[in-house]
Parts: structure tokens; C-alpha cells; sequence
């Protein structure tokens, strides 16, 4: 996508951020914040097939919900947190749900980022100065924040 | 005593299509092109409306893909065009229209991508 299409979706990131990959369909947001750019992380609800390139990890409720989420990256040892800025030594992830808890997006910010990192579904990765941004009709709002040590990658 | 035909079995074909003005096509070709026309329109807002969203409930039951499935084998030919062009998550359309899923043990999206439209070449849809 181009930088003005983006502003289109999200309004509020006008000006604040950077475009900092290429499309690629092979892996989403939630894939990106855990640093794997070859699958696509996503449950697959009852009635639904597994998708080619899809992953889940075993163990986890196959549910779009922010526990099934939080379950997620807690399995990958990230705690809940409450501090949206930057802190040394920790990797962060941000999730974001609709009004109805419906889990649309996770964005990162680990050490060697500049800034909140966000996968846009099938397009770009993209950096992003605030949370906010993100923020509307499309992804809904942040509704939790996790961070993990980074030696406990 | 004449038939009783429900008004929505009485749509003409402009009105089926949604293009106005247009009578049906006396031409296959036209045909074609219509249908080709109707299913880039379906296919532009769908992918407006989910490219950047990473459910894949929300791809797949976008009422705009599922009226893509709803056009049956006709529509494959320009499903595939677009996945050798353009990518995307044309797996579960396939699967319905075609009634089978050759793709079935692919790892990654690249060789379901790969299975797929070699699947497109062998039966003349490419």
C-alpha cells in the first residue's frame, strides 16, 4: 500500500509513521510480533480447515478473544503490563480488539525497533510513532498491553 | 390460467448482473466479459475491505468473496489470473468451487500457490 492509502484506513496516523517493508501475504501481525515472517498466526475457529502456511500453537483455544490471545503470548513467557512506552530490556506487544473483544491486531516493540511495528494484514510492516494510531473502525482499540524480558527470547 | 411467478423470478438479466442498461449478451464473449467485469469489481472490494485485516473468517465470509463463490466455475478462470498476478487468499473459493482441494498437503503458502495453478494450466483455466 502506498502511504496515503494507509492514512485512508488510519486517519490517525497521518504524518507519524513509516512504511518499513514490502507486502507479503505469508505472514500477519500476530506472526510479525513474535519475529516469524513465514507463517500466517491465526486460530482456526470450529467448522473451518487449517489454511496452507496458517499456524497455531497447540494448547492454545482455537478463539479469536483476548484470552485465547493472551494465552498465546503468555505460552511464549510475555506478562501483562500496563506501561505503553519504552523500557529497556523488555520486548512489547499491544493487542487490539473490537467493542465486542473480538481480537483484531497485535503490533510489537521489541528492542531493535524504533517504534511501535505493526504487520497490516497482507501488506506492509510499518512503524508507528503511537498506539493510537492505529486506533478506529478497522483494528478497534488497544485493549492490552504484554511485555517479556528480552533474555527470555 | 396463467402462471403466478414470483417477482424475483422475473429479474432480467441487467437486473441480475447489476449493470443497467444492458440486455442479455447475445455473445459469449460478451458473456465473458461481463462476468469478468462483475467478478474484478466483487474481487477490488474485497480486498479493499480485508487486506489489512488478519482474520480469516473476516476474508472468507466477506460478502463480497462469498459472491465470488457464488458465481461458480465461471468465475475460476479469472480467479486464477489473479492469484498467478496478484496473490491472495483465493484457497477456500477454490476448494468450494472446485469440490476438491489439491493443495491439501502444502505446508506454505507458496507451494498451495504453486499446486494450485499448475491444478489451473492442467484443466485449461490458464
Amino acid at each position: 500500500m502506498t502511504a496515503g492509502e494507509i492514512e485512508e484506513y488510519f486517519p490517525a496516523i497521518k504524518g507519524r509513521f513509516e512504511i518499513t517493508s514490502e507486502p507479503d501475504e505469508e505472514y500477519n501481525c500476530i506472526a510479525w510480533s513474535v519475529n516469524d515472517t513465514k507463517q500466517w498466526w491465526w486460530p482456526t475457529p470450529p467448522g473451518q480447515k487449517k489454511w496452507p502456511g496458517k499456524y497455531w500453537p497447540p494448547g492454545i483455544p482455537h478463539d479469536e478473544t483476548l484470552e485465547a490471545f493472551t494465552a498465546l503470548y503468555e505460552c511464549l513467557s510475555f506478562g501483562i503490563c500496563s506501561d505503553r512506552g519504552f523500557e529497556p530490556e523488555y520486548d512489547k506487544i499491544a493487542i487490539y480488539a473490537d467493542l465486542n473483544g473480538v481480537v483484531t491486531h497485535a503490533a510489537r516493540w521489541w528492542q531493535e525497533d524504533r517504534g511501535w511495528s505493526s504487520k497490516l494484514g497482507e501488506e506492509n510492516d510499518i512503524c508507528h510513532h503511537v498506539l493510537e494510531s492505529l486506533e478506529g473502525p478497522a483494528y478497534g482499540s488497544v485493549f492490552q498491553i504484554m511485555r517479556r524480558a528480552r533474555a527470555l527470547r | 390460467m396463467p402462471l403466478d411467478i414470483p417477482k424475483e423470478e422475473t429479474q432480467s438479466f441487467s437486473e441480475i448482473h447489476g449493470i443497467a442498461g444492458l440486455s442479455k449478451p447475445d455473445s459469449p464473449a460478451l458473456g465473458k466479459e461481463l462476468l469478468g467485469k462483475e467478478f474484478h469489481e466483487l474481487a477490488g472490494k474485497w480486498r479493499s475491505e480485508t487486506r489489512i485485516l488478519s482474520s480469516v473468517s473476516a476474508k472468507i465470509f466477506n460478502p463480497h468473496y462469498q459472491r465470488i463463490i457464488g458465481m461458480g466455475r465461471p468465475a475460476l478462470p479469472f480467479i486464477f489470473a489473479e492469484l498467478r498476478d496478484r496473490g491472495g487468499f483465493w484457497y477456500w473459493a477454490l476448494e468450494c468451487i472446485c469440490g476438491e482441494n489439491p493443495a491439501a498437503e502444502s505446508e506454505t503458502l507458496p507451494d498451495a500457490k504453486r499446486v494450485w495453478l499448475e491444478y489451473a494450466r492442467r484443466h485449461g483455466y490458464l
